[in-house]
């Protein structure tokens, strides 16, 4: 298997309200699918000291929830949704929302393409400015925007 | 539109009206987009670390 050393990129798209983040790995669709759908999410939607996802529990089916819970900077938060389409190892499409927080659930679509030595992850997370737009009108609901903003932030190091 | 989604300023100068661009509803969008950017570079980042490790 040859090495791949192509790091994830993360763009946002500010006029459709969305992020596209890529990664190459040296992983089969099958093992990378493993870790979208299962507990080893714990292992990588961590960023230390600012999101710590603690655990993870999902009814891994179309329809089925998941929920995600952990500490952001010394605050609980809980993340959740549903799954909309499950094929491994290709595709998988699952709505996420910040537990409590207003306004509809963004939309998270992860497409897994064999490339040679492993696999192309491209992450497609939709609806994001929407949500801004509306915490703009309401008064009320700024403060879970600003903060769910903040525990998704990190520091460069 | 752009007035109500606060994206620009207007000042009546006589019959008038000057239109200035607002930037920090953008802002706030863009902010607000650099979260999950970031979020998603640092797990993707942890997760190659992750299945290429050994």
């Amino acid at each position: 298997m040859s090495e791949i050393k192509t790091g994830a990129r993360a763009v946002a798209d500010l006029v459709d309200g969305c992020i596209v983040a890529c990664v190459e790995l040296a992983a089969s669709p099958e093992r990378v699918f493993l870790a979208l759908a299962s507990p080893e999410i714990i292992d990588w939607w961590v960023n230390p000291g600012v999101f710590d996802t603690r655990e993870w529990t999902a009814d891994v089916r179309v329809g089925g929830q998941w929920r995600a819970s952990g500490i952001a900077r010394g605050h609980p938060y809980a993340l959740e949704g549903k799954f909309l389409e499950v094929d491994p190892p290709r595709r998988l499409v699952q709505t996420w929302h910040m537990a409590g927080a207003p306004g509809t659930p963004s939309t998270v679509t992860y497409l897994l393409e064999p490339i040679t030595g492993g696999t192309r992850l491209t992450v497609h997370h939709s609806g994001i400015a929407e949500l801004d737009q509306r915490s703009n009108i309401g008064t009320g609901w700024r403060t879970s925007f600003d903060r769910l903003s903040e525990i998704l932030s990190t520091h460069p190091e | 539109m752009l007035r109500e989604a606060r994206l620009v300023v207007d000042t009546r100068v006589g019959r008038e009206r000057v239109y200035a661009v607002n930037p920090a509803p953008l802002q706030s969008v863009a902010g607000w987009l650099e979260g999950y950017r970031a979020f998603w570079q640092a797990s993707l980042t942890k997760l190659k670390r992750n299945l290429e490790a050994k």
